[in-house]
Protein backbone atom coordinates (compact mmCIF):
# COMPACT_ATOMS: atom_id res chain seq x y z
CA UNK A 1 0.00 0.00 0.00
CA UNK A 2 3.17 2.32 0.49
CA UNK A 3 1.48 4.37 3.78
CA UNK A 4 3.20 4.19 6.86
CA UNK A 5 1.83 4.67 10.81
CA UNK A 6 4.34 6.24 13.78
CA UNK A 7 5.30 3.58 16.27
CA UNK A 8 3.10 2.39 18.88
CA UNK A 9 0.12 3.78 17.45
CA UNK A 10 -2.16 1.70 17.20
CA UNK A 11 -2.02 1.20 20.86
CA UNK A 12 -2.11 4.70 21.34
CA UNK A 13 -5.00 4.64 19.25
CA UNK A 14 -6.96 2.59 21.43
CA UNK A 15 -6.00 4.62 24.86
CA UNK A 16 -6.92 7.59 23.23
CA UNK A 17 -10.59 6.15 22.34
CA UNK A 18 -10.99 4.27 25.56
CA UNK A 19 -10.12 7.69 27.46
CA UNK A 20 -12.68 9.81 24.86
CA UNK A 21 -15.47 7.39 25.71
CA UNK A 22 -14.68 7.73 29.20
CA UNK A 23 -14.85 11.17 28.83
CA UNK A 24 -18.34 11.66 27.04
CA UNK A 25 -19.20 9.21 30.00
CA UNK A 26 -18.49 11.69 32.39
CA UNK A 27 -19.37 14.89 30.43
CA UNK A 28 -23.14 12.75 30.18
CA UNK A 29 -23.49 13.48 33.73
CA UNK A 30 -21.28 15.93 34.78
CA UNK A 31 -20.62 18.91 31.62
CA UNK A 32 -20.50 22.36 33.84
CA UNK A 33 -18.13 22.93 37.25
CA UNK A 34 -20.57 24.33 39.10
CA UNK A 35 -19.12 27.62 39.86
CA UNK A 36 -20.35 30.92 39.62
CA UNK A 37 -19.93 34.59 40.13
CA UNK A 38 -21.89 37.92 41.24
CA UNK A 39 -24.21 39.51 38.84
CA UNK A 40 -22.29 42.05 36.31
CA UNK A 41 -18.58 40.49 37.36
CA UNK A 42 -17.12 40.39 33.94
CA UNK A 43 -18.36 43.80 32.92
CA UNK A 44 -16.89 45.32 36.37
CA UNK A 45 -13.87 43.39 35.68
CA UNK A 46 -12.60 44.49 32.52
CA UNK A 47 -13.31 48.15 33.62
CA UNK A 48 -10.60 47.38 36.81
CA UNK A 49 -8.20 46.07 34.37
CA UNK A 50 -8.80 48.99 32.37
CA UNK A 51 -8.13 51.87 35.10
CA UNK A 52 -5.22 49.77 36.50
CA UNK A 53 -3.44 49.74 32.33
CA UNK A 54 -4.94 51.93 30.53
CA UNK A 55 -6.17 54.21 32.82
CA UNK A 56 -2.65 54.56 34.54
CA UNK A 57 -0.88 54.73 30.83
CA UNK A 58 -3.07 58.45 30.27
CA UNK A 59 -2.45 59.86 33.63
CA UNK A 60 1.49 59.19 32.71
CA UNK A 61 0.78 61.61 29.00
CA UNK A 62 -1.58 64.02 30.99
CA UNK A 63 1.37 65.32 33.32
CA UNK A 64 2.48 68.80 31.68
CA UNK A 65 6.34 68.57 30.32
CA UNK A 66 6.59 72.48 31.03
CA UNK A 67 6.15 72.82 34.21
CA UNK A 68 8.54 69.52 35.01
CA UNK A 69 11.28 71.71 33.22
CA UNK A 70 11.27 75.10 34.97
CA UNK A 71 10.83 73.00 38.20
CA UNK A 72 14.26 71.44 37.31
CA UNK A 73 16.23 74.86 36.69
CA UNK A 74 14.31 76.20 39.88
CA UNK A 75 16.00 73.75 42.11
CA UNK A 76 19.58 73.70 39.73
CA UNK A 77 19.41 78.06 41.04
CA UNK A 78 18.82 77.06 44.45
CA UNK A 79 21.20 74.22 44.44
CA UNK A 80 23.64 77.04 42.89
CA UNK A 81 22.71 79.74 45.17
CA UNK A 82 22.97 77.42 48.41
CA UNK A 83 26.42 76.10 47.23
CA UNK A 84 27.78 79.16 46.63
CA UNK A 85 26.89 80.84 50.18
CA UNK A 86 28.08 77.54 52.05
CA UNK A 87 31.43 78.17 49.92
CA UNK A 88 32.78 81.83 50.65
CA UNK A 89 31.03 82.41 54.03
CA UNK A 90 33.43 81.29 56.72
CA UNK A 91 32.11 79.42 59.46
CA UNK A 92 33.29 81.01 63.30
CA UNK A 93 33.94 78.36 65.63
CA UNK A 94 35.82 79.28 69.02
CA UNK A 95 38.82 77.14 67.63
CA UNK A 96 38.51 79.35 64.79
CA UNK A 97 38.63 82.34 66.71
CA UNK A 98 41.49 81.42 68.83
CA UNK A 99 43.34 80.57 65.86
CA UNK A 100 42.69 84.05 64.38
CA UNK A 101 44.06 85.48 67.25
CA UNK A 102 47.20 83.63 67.29
CA UNK A 103 47.55 84.43 63.90
CA UNK A 104 46.80 87.73 64.39
CA UNK A 105 49.65 87.23 67.46
CA UNK A 106 52.36 85.93 64.97
CA UNK A 107 52.39 89.47 63.01
CA UNK A 108 52.73 91.62 65.97
CA UNK A 109 56.84 92.71 66.28
CA UNK A 110 58.33 90.95 68.79
CA UNK A 111 59.70 93.94 70.08
CA UNK A 112 55.94 95.23 70.72
CA UNK A 113 55.15 92.07 72.96
CA UNK A 114 57.99 92.88 75.18
CA UNK A 115 57.37 96.55 75.67
CA UNK A 116 53.42 95.71 76.02
CA UNK A 117 54.74 93.02 78.91
CA UNK A 118 56.98 95.08 80.47
CA UNK A 119 54.72 98.07 80.58
CA UNK A 120 51.22 96.02 81.64
CA UNK A 121 52.83 92.81 83.49
CA UNK A 122 52.18 91.57 86.97
CA UNK A 123 54.69 91.68 89.37
CA UNK A 124 56.03 88.07 89.49
CA UNK A 125 55.86 88.06 85.09
CA UNK A 126 58.93 90.49 84.62
CA UNK A 127 61.34 88.24 86.55
CA UNK A 128 60.27 85.06 84.46
CA UNK A 129 60.43 87.50 81.14
CA UNK A 130 63.94 88.97 82.14
CA UNK A 131 65.29 84.81 82.69
CA UNK A 132 64.09 84.35 79.03
CA UNK A 133 65.54 87.25 77.38
CA UNK A 134 68.37 86.70 75.94
CA UNK A 135 71.46 87.90 77.24
CA UNK A 136 71.68 91.83 75.22
CA UNK A 137 68.64 91.23 72.90
CA UNK A 138 68.40 94.64 71.77
CA UNK A 139 71.67 95.86 72.41
CA UNK A 140 70.60 98.35 75.10
CA UNK A 141 73.39 99.52 76.79
CA UNK A 142 74.69 101.27 73.98
CA UNK A 143 72.06 102.84 72.44
CA UNK A 144 70.04 104.49 75.18
CA UNK A 145 70.57 107.40 76.99
CA UNK A 146 70.92 107.66 80.37
CA UNK A 147 67.71 109.71 80.55
CA UNK A 148 65.69 106.69 78.63
CA UNK A 149 66.79 104.53 81.12
CA UNK A 150 65.64 106.32 84.06
CA UNK A 151 62.52 107.09 82.04
CA UNK A 152 61.99 103.48 81.88
CA UNK A 153 63.00 102.46 85.18
CA UNK A 154 60.41 105.19 86.49
CA UNK A 155 57.57 103.65 84.47
CA UNK A 156 58.42 99.22 85.44
CA UNK A 157 58.60 99.86 88.99
CA UNK B 1 -11.35 40.24 16.38
CA UNK B 2 -8.17 38.63 14.79
CA UNK B 3 -5.62 38.29 16.97
CA UNK B 4 -2.91 39.82 14.52
CA UNK B 5 -4.94 42.68 14.28
CA UNK B 6 -5.20 43.24 17.77
CA UNK B 7 -1.17 42.87 18.08
CA UNK B 8 -1.00 45.49 14.77
CA UNK B 9 -3.30 48.00 16.37
CA UNK B 10 -1.56 47.47 20.19
CA UNK B 11 1.63 48.42 18.34
CA UNK B 12 0.12 52.18 17.01
CA UNK B 13 0.55 54.38 20.44
CA UNK B 14 -2.46 55.42 19.02
CA UNK B 15 -4.79 52.58 18.98
CA UNK B 16 -3.01 50.75 22.07
CA UNK B 17 -5.67 51.54 24.43
CA UNK B 18 -8.40 50.35 22.09
CA UNK B 19 -6.21 47.47 21.34
CA UNK B 20 -6.40 46.59 24.88
CA UNK B 21 -9.89 46.55 25.46
CA UNK B 22 -10.48 44.61 22.15
CA UNK B 23 -8.32 41.81 23.73
CA UNK B 24 -9.66 41.87 27.14
CA UNK B 25 -13.20 41.53 25.76
CA UNK B 26 -11.76 38.65 23.90
CA UNK B 27 -9.92 37.07 26.80
CA UNK B 28 -10.84 38.21 30.33
CA UNK B 29 -13.88 35.48 30.82
CA UNK B 30 -11.70 32.53 29.47
CA UNK B 31 -8.75 33.19 31.47
CA UNK B 32 -11.08 34.05 34.39
CA UNK B 33 -12.53 30.75 34.25
CA UNK B 34 -9.23 28.55 33.62
CA UNK B 35 -8.46 30.19 36.71
CA UNK B 36 -11.01 29.72 39.08
CA UNK B 37 -11.57 26.14 38.26
CA UNK B 38 -7.64 25.92 39.35
CA UNK B 39 -7.70 28.13 42.73
CA UNK B 40 -11.25 27.81 42.88
CA UNK B 41 -11.86 30.63 45.27
CA UNK B 42 -13.94 33.63 43.60
CA UNK B 43 -11.99 36.32 45.16
CA UNK B 44 -8.60 34.89 44.41
CA UNK B 45 -9.09 33.91 40.75
CA UNK B 46 -10.32 38.03 40.38
CA UNK B 47 -6.98 39.14 42.12
CA UNK B 48 -5.04 36.34 40.00
CA UNK B 49 -7.16 37.73 36.70
CA UNK B 50 -6.29 41.32 37.37
CA UNK B 51 -2.67 40.75 37.96
CA UNK B 52 -2.49 38.63 34.83
CA UNK B 53 -3.83 41.11 32.39
CA UNK B 54 -1.72 43.52 34.25
CA UNK B 55 1.34 41.45 33.08
CA UNK B 56 -0.09 41.33 29.66
CA UNK B 57 -0.36 45.05 29.28
CA UNK B 58 3.47 45.88 30.66
CA UNK B 59 4.99 42.81 28.09
CA UNK B 60 2.75 42.66 25.04
CA UNK B 61 5.03 44.71 23.27
CA UNK B 62 7.28 42.30 24.04
CA UNK B 63 5.67 39.36 22.61
CA UNK B 64 7.08 37.52 20.21
CA UNK B 65 4.56 36.34 16.81
CA UNK B 66 5.65 33.21 16.93
CA UNK B 67 3.89 31.89 19.04
CA UNK B 68 0.05 32.20 19.34
CA UNK B 69 -1.07 35.15 21.66
CA UNK B 70 -3.96 33.07 23.42
CA UNK B 71 -0.97 30.38 24.26
CA UNK B 72 1.03 33.31 25.67
CA UNK B 73 -2.12 34.57 27.67
CA UNK B 74 -3.09 31.13 28.79
CA UNK B 75 0.78 30.04 29.62
CA UNK B 76 1.01 33.44 31.73
CA UNK B 77 -2.37 32.78 33.49
CA UNK B 78 -1.10 29.23 34.39
CA UNK B 79 2.29 30.20 36.11
CA UNK B 80 0.90 32.74 37.85
CA UNK B 81 -2.19 29.94 39.11
CA UNK B 82 0.36 27.69 40.16
CA UNK B 83 2.52 30.22 41.97
CA UNK B 84 -0.30 31.26 43.45
CA UNK B 85 -1.25 27.78 45.43
CA UNK B 86 1.90 27.04 46.14
CA UNK B 87 2.20 29.98 47.98
CA UNK B 88 -1.28 29.31 49.52
CA UNK B 89 0.18 26.02 50.71
CA UNK B 90 2.94 27.84 51.95
CA UNK B 91 1.09 30.45 54.00
CA UNK B 92 -0.91 26.87 55.13
CA UNK B 93 1.76 24.83 56.18
CA UNK B 94 1.22 22.44 53.92
CA UNK B 95 4.14 21.03 52.68
CA UNK B 96 5.17 21.77 48.84
CA UNK B 97 6.07 18.08 48.29
CA UNK B 98 2.17 17.61 48.33
CA UNK B 99 1.70 17.52 44.46
CA UNK B 100 -1.63 18.35 45.06
CA UNK B 101 -4.16 20.91 46.52
CA UNK B 102 -6.71 18.48 48.47
CA UNK B 103 -6.57 21.01 50.99
CA UNK B 104 -8.96 23.30 49.52
CA UNK B 105 -11.78 20.58 49.34
CA UNK B 106 -13.27 22.51 52.21
CA UNK B 107 -13.36 25.29 51.07
CA UNK B 108 -15.53 24.68 48.21
CA UNK B 109 -18.52 24.30 50.28
CA UNK B 110 -17.85 27.52 52.16
CA UNK B 111 -17.61 29.52 49.38
CA UNK B 112 -20.97 31.36 48.38
CA UNK B 113 -19.95 31.22 44.40
CA UNK B 114 -20.49 27.44 44.00
CA UNK B 115 -24.03 26.78 42.94
CA UNK B 116 -23.24 23.07 41.66
CA UNK B 117 -25.17 19.79 42.59
CA UNK B 118 -23.78 16.97 44.29
CA UNK B 119 -22.17 15.21 40.99
CA UNK B 120 -20.31 18.24 40.01
CA UNK B 121 -19.11 18.86 44.06
CA UNK B 122 -17.75 15.32 43.65
CA UNK B 123 -16.25 15.66 40.54
CA UNK B 124 -14.41 19.01 41.78
CA UNK B 125 -12.92 16.83 45.20
CA UNK B 126 -12.40 13.90 42.62
CA UNK B 127 -10.08 16.34 40.79
CA UNK B 128 -8.47 18.04 43.69
CA UNK B 129 -7.02 14.60 44.37
CA UNK B 130 -4.55 14.91 41.55
CA UNK B 131 -1.34 16.41 41.43
CA UNK B 132 -1.89 19.97 40.64
CA UNK B 133 -0.08 19.94 36.75
CA UNK B 134 -2.13 16.91 35.91
CA UNK B 135 -5.70 18.92 37.34
CA UNK B 136 -4.55 22.23 35.03
CA UNK B 137 -4.23 19.46 31.62
CA UNK B 138 -7.56 17.94 32.88
CA UNK B 139 -9.37 21.18 33.35
CA UNK B 140 -7.89 22.63 29.73
CA UNK B 141 -8.96 19.57 27.95
CA UNK B 142 -12.32 18.78 30.09
CA UNK B 143 -13.87 22.45 29.91
CA UNK B 144 -11.79 24.49 28.10
CA UNK B 145 -11.86 21.82 25.35
CA UNK B 146 -8.23 22.87 24.19
CA UNK B 147 -6.70 20.78 21.48
CA UNK B 148 -3.42 18.94 22.91
CA UNK B 149 -1.22 20.00 20.68
CA UNK B 150 -2.74 24.00 22.28
CA UNK B 151 -2.15 22.20 25.58
CA UNK B 152 1.52 21.32 24.96
CA UNK B 153 2.31 24.84 23.49
CA UNK B 154 0.97 26.25 26.87
CA UNK B 155 2.60 23.93 29.26
CA UNK B 156 5.77 22.98 27.01
CA UNK B 157 5.16 18.80 27.51
CA UNK B 158 4.76 16.55 25.05
CA UNK B 159 1.37 15.53 23.29
CA UNK B 160 2.27 12.20 23.99
CA UNK B 161 2.92 12.94 27.77
CA UNK B 162 -0.42 15.40 27.80
CA UNK B 163 -2.35 12.65 26.48
CA UNK B 164 -0.94 10.00 29.19
CA UNK B 165 -1.98 12.43 31.91
CA UNK B 166 -4.96 13.25 30.88
CA UNK B 167 -6.25 9.24 30.29
CA UNK B 168 -5.10 8.61 34.00
CA UNK B 169 -7.01 11.63 35.68
CA UNK B 170 -9.92 10.55 33.49
CA UNK B 171 -9.75 6.76 35.28
CA UNK B 172 -8.72 8.22 38.59
CA UNK B 173 -11.51 10.41 38.75
CA UNK B 174 -14.01 7.35 37.62
CA UNK B 175 -12.71 5.52 40.35
CA UNK B 176 -12.68 8.04 42.72
CA UNK B 177 -16.69 8.57 42.00
CA UNK B 178 -17.50 4.97 41.96
CA UNK B 179 -15.93 4.39 45.52
CA UNK B 180 -17.56 7.37 46.66
CA UNK B 181 -21.12 6.58 45.39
Amino acid sequence: MGFTTPSNYQEELTNDILAKVSEDKLKAVISKDGFSVPEGYFADLQATIEEQTIGQHKVVKLRPTRTSWMSYVAAACVILAASTFALFTPTITNESAIAYEEVNIDVVPTEEIISYLTFYSETGDLNELVEQLPEDPLNLTDSFSSEEIQLYLENSI
Amino acid sequence: MDDALILEKFANEKTRDEAFGLLLEKYQQKIYWHVRRFVLDHEDANDLVQDIFLKVWKNLDKFRADAQLYTWIYRIASNESITFLNRKKHAANVSLDDENSSYLADSLTETSYFNGDQAQLKLQKALLTLPDKQRLVFNMKYFDDLKYDEISAILGTSVGGLKASYHLAVKKIEKFLSETD
